[in-house]
């Protein structure tokens, strides 16, 4: 058996999100010496040395790189029955390997279009049918995009779809930049978009302008679409906390930033409306940071029991359940956060792994001699 | 993974297995009632259209559940909840099975996945789309997605027959209630009183004025409705009152030939007057933009048309008023190619008056030689693109009337006696009482959930069947 993977998510300028997924798989691939594995880009292979790199790296320049001096070598390198491509995101190719496999994170674009723009819907949406009807294993990153395939694509045969959670990447050197007496700020995580819903936290800071005074509000991420943060600061007339410092966006900065202001936030917000599986929970989780977030899709499954849930279409909700999250933490900040860090040890990148592994080696039976 | 939080849900049919202790009694008492809305369903426009009749048909229908005080929740995102248990503790009791009311057309469908769903749907076409072309966006295929659910509402035989015959099963006719008009209708001057203020206007259209020309024109023939009626009841001893209520965009109304035709028609009988209430938002179109723009881009080209026996409106009216509309109205026309149900008739019918209709579609449930003067239609090939029929990506038909079929109702319809019209009113107002009648409605409703709440138990293969 000869695994394929696809690595088409790693030609990604910064490794978030899918990326970040493509990266940690793509390691621990490499990492097995059980496993033959081969590295391809769309139709191309793609050399195992200049994929170390990208891991190393973690940008896609480098693979931009290669793919525009290469010799193009058509994958896969063999037509054997024993291949099985791994797609890690939409598929690029349909019938080509022996057998085929995908990770669906999520049919947002399918089921909450008005979160996307119309590209984003027609790139994902319109060939995820076909792609995973001719999947022999369909991967799904939490039990909640899981019975979506299933309600969605009842075509599907249960047994072909598995659930395969994922897992934070915490660099340990982290912890190194916790700092004890940081000013207390609230981090807000999530793209500037309407599916992110950080606009939830900006009418609660317009309803609440004392808030801001207490602790600093940061809204950490790139922005997508809808409206730009000069426009939300505007419509909830926020412009004087704004000018003031008290609510700052500072874009999109590396992971390792991120997770270091993960780590010295007195909690994460992540108010977002769908997610396939909700890598901000855990990765606070792990670093002992307890998230206020929505019931919404696959979240409860990625923040666990211990994460503070609220109803975003009930009004108050928010509010209220982030005060009893302050609350907990000025009562029993520790006995919070160390629960918030036994719920992040559940998940390994080698137990995602070791599931994916596992049901793509079920799909080769072991011949009796 | 997470099993101390989440009910494993590995295949939707399961979820809605209910636990034998947990089988509620029959009725709509025994589920969580929730419904997602048309007025949340622009999910994104993949059809490019507006579905105006899901937001009609939804209030009728939330309206009769909360007549017998039984709770439905409109859930914005259905797709939000995953479990049961991310419901918040307001609208979702614990341990009792949930139903889910989806007042979306096909591609809007959004199941909520621990629920018993029921797509409440309206098709008045003999083709839906049942097939997905090669990375074509799935949810546009009707019949998947209508399949997705477990089982189908429809407000009309016809629409069942189609669904059948694409092999879709579990389609039951629940058609959206009618109500009872008020128990002391106004009398015909205080009805045309409180209708006194809206502003009327004629069409008057030349395709070799320019837009602004003919919207000057229009204006000259604006009034208020009690001026205009006023006006012509001078004129004449008995006015005969022809309403009819449509979307002018609606390209099923077939408004051009109903247009033709009652000008024709009135101009032999100068006391027959139609009032065209025009369903579009007055805030979003000026009246006279209806009539310099919307109504003649939906006639043949080279157009010209004046008539001062029809006028148009666009006003909001309450119930009251709309009331008031009916009772002053001697008879509704429909000149519809087809139906999903045709609420604006069926109210209409429930206060009398004597409908001048096709009967094709879902008009063959309720419309008859003895309760209507039926129009002449004719099977053909559709030839407009603008039909939502076309999505099916199939040739189909309809059943279509021309000008002189409306022209000949409408004479049979004025030569009507007096004990003809009241025996005709009466059968109107009793067939919409027997079928559509609020109490007929929840007994349906009723009688559905009481078989979900035994099917739920006991059912352990796909409902929706493919």
């Amino acid at each position: 058996m000869i695994v394929y993977f696809e690595i088409g998510p790693l030609k990604e300028r910064e490794y978030t999100g899918i990326a970040q997924v493509a990266a940690a798989l793509s390691q621990e691939l490499i990492g097995d010496p059980d496993v033959e594995s081969r590295f391809f880009f769309g139709g191309m292979m793609v050399p195992k040395p200049v994929v170390e790199g990208l891991l190393h790296t973690r940008t896609g320049e480098l693979l931009e790189w290669y793919l525009q001096r290469a010799l193009p070598r058509p994958a896969p390198a063999d037509l054997s029955p024993a291949n099985v491509a791994v797609f890690p995101n939409r598929k690029t190719a349909r019938r080509a390997f022996g057998k085929e496999c995908q990770i669906i994170h999520d049919l947002s674009t399918l089921l909450t279009p008005q979160f996307h723009n119309r590209d984003t819907i027609d790139f994902h949406a319109n060939s995820m049918e076909q792609d995973m009807l001719t999947n022999d294993l369909t991967f799904c990153v939490s039990d909640a995009t899981k019975s979506d395939v299933l309600a969605y694509f009842p075509a599907l045969a249960a047994d072909t779809v598995q659930t395969m959670p994922l897992a934070a990447s915490i660099d340990p050197s982290v912890e190194f930049g916790a700092v004890a007496h940081a000013e207390r700020y609230i981090l807000v995580l999530g793209t500037i978009e309407p599916r992110k819903n950080a606009s939830l936290v900006l009418r609660y800071l317009a309803a609440h302008p004392d808030f801001a005074k207490r602790y600093r509000i940061v809204f950490l991420g790139r922005f997508g679409w809808g409206n730009t943060v000069e426009q939300l600061i505007e419509e909830y007339g926020l412009g004087e906390q704004f000018a003031a410092g008290r609510i700052i966006f500072p874009g999109f900065v590396t992971e390792h930033a991120k997770h270091a202001l993960i780590r010295n936030a007195r909690l994460l917000v992540y108010p977002s409306l769908f997610e396939g599986f909700g890598l901000p929970l855990l990765e606070a989780a792990a670093l002992g940071v307890p998230s206020v977030t929505t019931r919404s899709s696959s979240l409860p499954e990625a923040g666990g029991p211990h994460a503070y849930y609220f109803d975003p279409f009930t009004a108050g909700d928010f509010g209220r359940v982030l005060m009893q999250a302050l609350v907990d933490l000025e009562v029993d900040g520790d006995a919070v956060r160390q629960r918030c860090r036994e719920w992040g040890r559940r998940f390994s990148w080698a137990k995602t792994y070791g599931i994916m592994k596992r049901r793509i080696q079920g799909l080769f039976p072991v011949q009796e001699p | 993974m997470t099993q101390n939080l989440i009910v494993p849900l590995p295949r939707r049919i399961e979820h809605a297995a209910l636990d034998s202790a947990m089988r509620p009694a029959p009725g709509p008492q025994a589920f969580n009632c929730y419904y997602s809305s048309s007025t949340d369903g622009d999910l994104g426009s993949l059809l490019g259209a507006p579905h105006y009749s899901y937001r009609f048909a939804e209030a009728k229908f939330i309206s009769v559940f909360n007549a017998h005080r039984v709770p439905v929740n409109k859930l914005s995102m259905p797709e939000y909840y995953n479990t049961p248990e991310a419901m918040p503790e307001a609208i979702h009791r614990a341990g009792i099975p949930a139903l889910h009311l989806i007042f979306r057309s096909a591609e809007q469908i959004r199941l909520l996945k621990f629920a018993w769903n029921v797509c409440c749907f309206a098709w008045e076409f003999e083709v839906i789309k049942d097939h997905t072309d090669i990375d074509e966006h799935p949810f546009l295929n009707q019949k998947r997605m209508l399949g997705l659910c477990d089982e189908i509402w429809v407000p009309c035989h016809y629409t069942k027959s189609v669904l059948e015959s694409h092999g879709l099963r579990r389609i039951h006719v629940v058609p959206a209630p009618i109500a009872a008009p008020p128990d002391d209708p106004p009398p015909l001057l205080e009805a045309l009183a409180s209708l006194g203020h809206i502003s009327v206007a004629s069409l008057d259209y030349n395709f070799l004025r320019t837009r602004a020309q003919n919207r000057a024109a229009c204006a000259e023939h604006s009034s208020t409705f009690l001026e205009y009626i006023g006006a012509r009841l001078k004129a004449c001893e008995k006015l005969h009152i022809y309403l009819t209520i449509l979307n002018p965009e609606d390209f099923r109304k077939n408004i051009e030939a109903m247009l033709r035709a009652f000008d024709h028609f009135s101009l032999t009988r100068n006391d027959a007057v139609l009032v065209v209430k025009v369903l579009t938002a007055a805030s979003r179109f000026h009246l006279l933009d209806v009539l310099s723009d919307v109504i003649p881009n939906k006639m043949a080209s080279g157009a010209v048309f004046q008539s001062d026996n029809i006028v148009f409106f666009n006003e909001f009216l309450s119930e009251r008023e709309l009331s008031s509309l009916y009772c002053i109205a001697d008879h509704y026309l429909c000149t519809s190619l087809c139906e999903g149900q045709n609420l604006p008739l069926l109210e209409a019918m429930a206060h009398g008056v004597v409908p001048v209709t096709t009967a094709n579609t879902a008009m063959g449930d309720y419309i008859n030689s003895e309760n209507a003067v039926v129009i002449r239609d004719h099977r053909e090939l559709n030839d407009c693109v603008h039909l939502a029929g076309t999505i099916a990506r199939r040739p189909f038909s309809v059943q279509r009337c021309r000008a002189p079929d409306i022209q000949d109702a409408l004479e049979r319809s004025v030569e009507l006696s007096r004990a003809q019209y009241v025996a005709m009113s009466a059968l109107a107002s009793e067939v919409t009482r027997e079928k559509f009648a609020p109490d007929v409605v929840w007994t349906a409703i009723s009688a559905r959930l009481a078989a979900i709440a035994s099917l739920a138990g006991g059912r352990t293969g796909r409902v929706g069947e493919r």
